[in-house]
């Protein structure tokens, strides 16, 4: 504490005990902000003791001030000898639980932004942050985008504080560890890593840790800037990490011993490591029968597969290896591409240029719209080219294959990068035929055998499998029963991978 | 946690050595069938077989004793000049055999997928996947090739076995071999395809479980060995032995001749061939992985530095090689040429060379057992060369559906192939794509004209448009004349007489019957064995007209017996 105050006389930063010079110094810094209040006020009995509350209008309401903490710290402290005051904040005799000390004016501001109420009392060194509700910010509400059939419906908000909040109500363990930081100069938007002491590697924690210190950026609206900042390889169109916005996902994987993000803001929260067979899984794999959950599975590789090959196929076996098909169906799809006037991979490319539009406007358009947009779109724009020849009925059916089979790909970072590659295989496909499917694949195989997601590889455990001594293959395509999978994957720590005992 | 220590798993390794082997092994040594019958080239297969296993033996006891660097380990043992020497002789072997497998993929891909693609290109494509494969490192490779494992040989099993279905036994019937001079030669050749074993000794450090690296060589050769053997059974089951000399790739046609069950798909030789195909690519991203990690070694260990440099070496190193693979493969102009360079400098002289060195290693290192040994470590890499430069390659994609024509039923009269598709095509605005015929009709005089109907089931043979399942029947003037081009359907209308209008009993006595010559259907296939293989009689089909329309009456017998009586 001595040492603490030494140090502060040296820091040219240090709250000065004269009220007036705080509050010239903030004045100064807070010109031109309406929406930061500075009120004064004199507490205490007699003379009194002139004090100054800074906050964010919105973040710390009238009423709060009024009926919170802070409120009545100042109801108790008017009643209070002026130098009783100074003990009872000294000593935090009031017991406010979020009371805290600040010793500089940055620490001050920090706090007044982060949407606190801070309290400068004349006469005294140190300023005081009294926790408060904070900006305004969405509450717990449903999973929109990752809904499952089992399982919690609570997704993410948009505050750091409530979202590990959920993962601690889901791991009530101490070892759960969380990690708050700063980052971005102007933003100072609240970040926080939370794994599990013990389970995750400290080295993939600190690795990260390090990347998060490896740039200074002005600021970030969402976890995505984080993303693209801290990824091993930038080029890739594969996800190097996992993004989820249902905290019983977020907390399996701090039970896996992998490490969890969250940023303020953002109601998406990361989790790394990542691998490819990571992200055909979902949290209600888990909650229901592994019969069930294996073919789910299945289905979801080959809608990856149709996704990503069946137009490039498609052109194929229609433009050179015809002899694939049966006769009566290469006649059929004959007879239906006469007088259309596009070669096939114009055709295919139209088609899926014309759905990728229909997909963005559905995106951007608000509520009933953009539904409306997708039956008008689907619906009527198709049959109506097919009508007019201008495309043929079987491209229609393979770009809607193609769609349902991005649809059902679990990730949606995994089915963007789909997106794109299928494009790819479409080009090569009308070069090369079918060979120039197996070249497409094996360029992709060959890209995610060498990346890596924070030292894992990421085809784990399409590869490396005796990595784990296998365990990971018991959950990857097929899943097996709950109770053969008693091992951690293999981000959790190699002394520590046990996760289910039969109790003798 | 997992550092990048650029080491793979033995399981890796097997991985990899299997899918180098099994595209090359498998068209390549049918080739060397060519110059011998059958059971000859069984004989010289086994005993080569036997013979790569030694080989692959000694390598793999010779590698548990390289610690950190063959190149070292060399040194030690022979000196600077051998080490040296052993390197070339390596990085030519690669070289020559990159450029091999080159034009073995280009003649491959042109000949039964890309008719109109230009070589060249398709050698880029290789080429350039192969480096960036390469380019991944041996993690990289090693886990590629554990992922694609299972995915091209577990269809190629299951081609193999339905390809089994299609053996005629009497082809397999035992008989005796001659063991001569060219018995043992092709034998030796057969030795050579695996010639490339020995270079695992330099990837023997990288492998981070070395206690198994015996074993898992012996058994991803043993396994490469033991299919090509299985499809060489199956090849003269299907084929015979004189048919399996006529065909220049067997193994291809092999998979046009298997018959999945569900008749989705008419034909599967495309798929198949693209799963096979892609383990050129990986034998592509070894070999630049090689001629980038043995070039490499040739600058000084005063240039080696830091680890990141040595890097960039090999990536050089690498792209320079396969550029200078390109143009080798430009250079050589035909695939004949490149496989007669392969065979004789590959085959007779490198790898004769570093087998050698391999075995006076092991037995320098027998010797030495024992002994304190000086470990001298090899310092690796690096130096900077060059840029790379690929060519850029166009072409023109496939025909569109709606410009070709798919008739079923071919009519052969009036002249040799060549005048019979012009005349069709000439009937035609659209593109005759012979690929979905189901029955060809040739006129009679081709029972009595013998040359002419050689040379027409000659070309049919070798353009891989033409299945071998097409059945095949003679008629006369009255009925050809009746058939029109435009009888599209009337070849499906034949083959589906056969399939579905005979009884299960029937068909199985048509074929007993087909086998001593009596009637019964006959395919493509069985005229070419009966051809190639000099069998006594067949009994093709014979289409008449009537009132009703078309009947099957008697058979025209072909024999061989004037051609024998003959020879």
């Amino acid at each position: 504490m001595n040492e603490k105050a030494e140090n502060k006389k040296e820091d040219p930063k240090a709250i000065s005990r004269s009220l007036r010079d705080s509050e010239q110094i903030l004045g100064k810094l807070c010109e031109g902000c309406d929406d930061i209040l500075l009120r004064k006020m004199r507490l205490g009995q007699g003379e009194g003791i002139d004090c100054l509350i800074v906050y964010i209008e919105t973040a710390v309401s009238n009423m709060m001030l009024q009926d919170s903490m802070i409120g009545k710290m100042i109801n108790s402290l008017q009643a209070s000898r002026p130098e009783e005051i100074y003990r009872e904040l000294k000593e935090n005799s009031l017991g406010i639980s979020d009371a805290k000390d600040l010793m500089t004016m940055d620490e001050a501001l920090a706090a007044m932004l982060a949407g606190n109420a801070v309290f400068f009392i004349d006469g005294f060194d140190r300023a005081l942050k009294i926790s408060s509700k904070g900006y305004p910010a969405m509450g717990v509400s449903k999973a929109e985008t990752e809904k499952a059939m089992r399982g919690s419906r609570e997704a993410f908000s948009e505050s750091v504080k409530v979202n590990t909040a959920l993962v601690r109500k889901r791991i009530r363990d101490t070892r759960l560890k969380v990690k708050e930081k700063m980052v971005g100069e102007a933003s100072h938007t609240m970040t926080a890593v939370v794994y599990m002491e013990g389970v995750a590697y400290p080295s993939m924690v600190e690795k990260f840790q390090e990347r998060l210190d490896s740039f200074v950026i002005d600021g970030f609206m969402d976890s995505g800037v984080i993303e693209q900042l801290t990824e091993d390889t930038w080029y890739s169109p594969f996800p190097q990490f996992q993004t989820t916005e249902r905290p019983d996902r977020a907390a399996m994987a701090v039970l896996e011993g992998r490490v969890v993000f969250f940023s303020d803001n953002s109601p998406e929260a990361i989790i790394l490591p990542a691998t490819y067979n990571s992200l055909f899984q979902t949290s209600d794999d888990y909650f229901r029968h592994f019969g069930i959950v294996s073919f789910l599975r299945i289905i979801r590789y080959i809608a990856a597969f149709l996704a990503v090959s069946l137009p490039g196929l498609y052109i194929a076996v229609t433009n050179f290896q015809t002899q694939i098909l049966p006769t009566n169906l290469i006649i059929s799809l004959a007879k239906a591409r006469e007088g259309v006037p596009f070669p096939g991979v114009l055709e295919i490319l139209l088609l899926e240029l014309s759905f990728e539009l229909l997909r963005e406007a559905g995106v951007r358009m608000p509520g009933t719209i953009g539904n409306t947009i997708g039956i008008v779109g689907g619906l009527i724009i198709g049959q109506a080219a097919v009508s007019a020849n201008i495309v043929s009925p079987i491209v229609v059916v393979i770009v809607a294959l193609t769609a349902l089979g991005s649809f059902s790909v679990p990730s949606e970072e995994l089915s963007e990068a789909f997106r794109l590659l299928k494009y790819g295989m479409i080009l090569l496909c009308s070069v090369f035929g079918i060979l120039g499917l197996a070249l497409g694949w094996m360029l992709v195989l060959i890209h995610l055998s060498g990346l890596k997601s924070f030292g894992i590889p990421y085809l784990m455990p399409f590869s490396g499998n005796d990595m784990n001594r296998r365990q990971d293959g018991k959950d990857s395509i097929i899943r097996m029963p709950l109770w053969m999978i008693r091992k951690r994957p293999v981000f959790a720590r190699r002394d520590n991978r046990t996760k289910l005992r039969w109790k003798e | 946690m997992f550092s990048d220590n650029h080491k793979i798993s033995a399981r890796q390794l097997n991985r990899l050595l299997v899918l180098d082997l099994i595209g090359k092994v498998s068209l390549l040594l049918p080739a060397f069938a060519g110059v011998s019958s059958g059971r000859d080239f069984m004989v010289s297969l086994i005993g080569g077989l036997i013979l790569s296993m030694l080989y692959v033996f000694s390598v793999g006891y010779l590698a548990k004793y390289v610690e950190n660097d063959f190149g070292g380990f060399v040194e030690a043992r022979l000196g600077h000049v051998c080490a040296y020497l052993l390197r070339f002789f390596y990085l030519a072997y690669v070289f020559i055999n990159l450029t091999y497998l080159c034009w073995l993929f280009a003649a491959v891909t042109k000949n039964f997928l890309l008719p109109e693609m230009n070589v060249a290109a398709l050698a880029a494509v290789m080429l350039l996947c192969g480096y960036y494969g390469a380019s991944k490192g041996i993690e990289g490779r090693g886990r590629t090739a554990e992922v694609l494992y299972k995915l091209i040989l577990i269809p190629l099993l299951v081609m193999l076995l339905f390809g089994a279905f299609s053996i005629d036994s009497k082809y397999l019937a035992p008989g005796t071999a001659d063991i001569s001079s060219m018995t043992l030669k092709q034998g030796f050749l057969v030795f050579t395809a695996f010639g490339g074993a020995g270079l695992l000794l330099y990837e023997a450090p990288m492998c981070s479980q070395k206690e198994r690296l015996k074993r898992t060589v012996l058994h991803g050769t043993g396994l490469v060995a033991g299919s090509v053997f299985a499809a060489f059974v199956v090849m003269i089951g299907a084929f015979g032995e004189e048919g399996l000399r006529a065909l220049p790739w067997p193994a291809v046609t092999l998979m046009s001749n298997v018959n999945l069950p569900g008749d989705f798909l008419q034909r599967w030789d495309a798929i198949f061939l693209s799963l096979l195909l892609l383990s050129f690519f990986v034998a592509a991203s070894t070999q630049i992985y090689y001629m980038g990690f043995l070039a490499q070694g040739f600058f000084s260990a005063e240039e080696k530095e830091a680890k990141k440099r040595r890097g960039r070496c090999q990536s050089i190193c690498m792209a320079a090689g396969a550029l200078l693979v390109f143009m080798a493969f430009n250079f050589s102009g035909t695939y004949d040429t490149a496989f007669y360079l392969f065979r004789i400098l590959n085959c007779y002289i490198l790898v004769p060379l570093t087998a050698g060195f391999t075995l006076l290693l092991c037995v320098i290192e027998r010797v030495r057992q024992g002994r304190k040994l000086k470990k001298r470590t090899a310092a690796a890499a690096l130096l900077l060369c060059m840029g790379a430069f690929c060519s850029v390659f166009a072409s023109g994609c496939g025909r569109e559906l709606e410009d070709r024509t798919f008739p079923s039923m071919l009519i052969v009269r009036g002249g040799n192939m060549d005048e019979v598709l012009k005349g069709w095509q000439q009937e035609e605005d659209k593109y005759t794509d012979f690929g979905h015929v189901k029955a060809v009709v040739f006129d009679e005089k081709y029972a009595e004209d013998r040359p002419l109907l050689k040379e027409v089931l000659r070309y049919m043979e070798q353009d891989p448009v033409f299945a071998r399942n097409m059945l095949v029947f003679f008629a006369d003037d009255t009925a050809l004349d009746s058939i029109t081009y435009k009888s599209s359907s009337f070849g499906s209308y034949l083959a589906d007489r056969y399939k579905n209008g005979t009884a299960k009993e029937e068909k199985a006595k048509s074929k007993q019957a087909r086998k001593k010559g009596k009637e019964g259907e006959v395919t493509l296939g069985d005229l070419l064995n009966f051809l190639h293989n000099k069998e006594d009689e067949i009994s093709v089909p014979r289409l008449v007209r009537t009132e009703d329309g078309y009947s099957l009456a008697e058979s025209i017998s072909l024999t061989n017996g004037d051609e024998k009586e003959a020879e």
